[in-house]
């Protein structure tokens, strides 16, 4: 008896550890947030005012500079009046394109803000509050209407 | 005993009763060896010889003369059929529609616009192309604003056109955001003077002028739009568009009536803000320019023809 508890014990700990870290959300390990869900929890979540539409993988890799096949996973909603709301979570392959993608969307809010200061002016407030978050290997931008509800649509899904 | 087994020994006893002289044999062996000899040298004989002389007679039979084998008649070289020289398009009309093409058709074009193409770009699925485009664009600043991205450095429309690829096929979707500037005729001018850029840089390009898609004014309303930004604007600049066709020799297309309703407007579900469209309607964008494609060839012979008549 005391054989088989020597072997299965060291068995169980490996798996404890495992499930652990399957539950974590910013284990560096390339989970982070769900792209599907997390856009979804966005949009659902009233912080948006303009009415969005998704674009496919080739398109969001041109708009946020990187690789398509660098893009592991990805949900992306840009405004079909040409205004600043946008999501956009991309679960990249490795730490250095999600660094890649991170910098894409900095940019990407930078190119918008002096787009749309001549033509929708009202609308740069919203990139003054756009949200920036990695997590894993996954980088997340939203540009919302009411950027506080985002944020806390965020931290919900984070905990 | 029977009379099969029997018959072999009377042949032989009668043989050596009564053996024949051979004589007549060899005599007759002599005869037809001669005539082998003979036949077939006579049949070499050249025609001059023989041909009127000799009665004609039975012809021979099949196995004794080979019929010839006839000379394989050489297939004709096929006389190469002239190249159909292409109609040359007729630039007075929009573009007609034909096959839709492939995706990669668009690997070779370019894009050039405002937001609404910024909107082709995002959502129609659209794959290969490049795109000059940026929101609130106007024909007045294709040499003055540098907003195009190439090789790191922002750049003119025009800039651009000069730097970057040489393309196989040119869009050009502009107007909406020159609505309020009432000055039609500089308008055109300006307008006429990119066109002439355009084919100047870029001279192997295929050049598409796209017309103005009307907008729907009870979402313009709703939306705060600008007050000129309505259908008459529109229309007043959609009767300069095959003017300018015509004079610079660019390809019309009427995405403006591919994108209207019954009513000449821009129909109410395929627009969120009364100027810009959905998702579905800008697929149906894209599918309309899969669908009227003009042959390169076709492009420069109405080139040809429409210089040669000014000239003329």
């Amino acid at each position: 008896m005391k054989h088989i508890l020597t072997r299965l014990i060291p068995a169980a700990l490996v798996l404890c550890l495992t499930l652990t870290a399957c539950g974590g959300k910013d284990d560096g390990s390339g989970a982070g947030y769900d792209p599907a869900a997390t856009a979804q929890a966005l949009l659902d979540s009233g912080a948006f005012t303009d009415t969005l539409d998704t674009t496919d993988k080739d398109t969001v890799a041109v708009l946020y500079g990187v690789e398509a096949d660098s893009i592991v996973d990805c949900a992306c909603y840009t405004s079909l009046s040409a205004g600043a709301e946008e999501i956009a979570v991309l679960t990249m392959k490795d730490a250095d394109s999600a660094k890649a993608a991170m910098a894409g969307m900095e940019a990407r809010v930078a190119d918008q803000k002096t787009a749309l200061e001549s033509y929708q002016p009202d609308e740069v407030s919203k990139l003054d509050k756009a949200i920036l978050t990695q997590s894993g290997n996954t980088v997340v931008l939203v540009v919302a209407a009411d950027a506080d509800k985002a944020q806390s649509t965020l931290d919900g899904l984070s905990k | 005993m029977s009379s099969s087994q029997y018959q072999p020994k009377r042949v032989r006893r009668n043989r050596k009763r009564n053996r024949p002289s051979p004589l007549p044999l060899l005599v007759s062996a002599l005869v037809v060896c001669l005539a082998l000899i003979l036949i077939p040298a006579l049949g070499r004989m050249p025609d001059g010889s023989s041909g009127a002389a000799v009665p004609p007679t039975s012809p021979p039979a099949e196995t004794a003369t080979p019929t010839p084998t006839p000379e394989p008649t050489p297939t004709p070289e096929p006389t190469p059929t002239p190249e159909p020289t292409p109609a040359p398009f007729d630039f007075t009309q929009p573009a007609p529609a034909t096959e839709a093409v492939e995706m990669d058709y668009f690997s070779d074009a370019l894009f050039i616009g405002d937001s609404r193409t910024d909107g082709l770009r995002l959502y129609s699925g659209i794959k290969g192309a490049d795109f000059y485009c940026y929101k609130g664009l106007t024909i007045f600043e294709m040499e003055s604003k540098q907003v195009i991205e190439l090789d790191g450095g922002k750049y003119t429309v025009v800039e651009a056109l000069e730097r970057g690829p040489q393309y196989g096929k040119i869009y050009i979707s502009l107007g909406i955001n020159e609505l309020g500037y009432y000055n039609d005729e500089a308008f055109h001018k300006t307008f006429a003077s990119f066109l002439e850029k355009v084919r100047e840089l870029q001279p192997d390009a295929v050049i598409y002028l796209e017309n103005l898609v009307p907008v729907n004014p009870d979402k313009c309303k709703a939306n705060k739009q600008a007050y000129y930004v309505n259908n008459d604007r529109v229309a007043a600049y959609n009767a300069i568009f095959p003017q300018l066709a015509q004079e610079e020799q660019v390809i019309l297309l009427d995405v403006a009536t591919a994108l209207s309703d019954e009513n000449g407007i821009l129909p109410a579900d395929a627009t969120v803000d009364g100027v810009h469209f959905t998702k579905a309607w800008y697929q149906k964008w894209l599918a309309y320019l899969m669908e009227h494609t003009v042959d390169a060839e076709v492009y420069q012979a109405g080139v040809a023809a429409a210089e040669g008549e000014s000239t003329s």
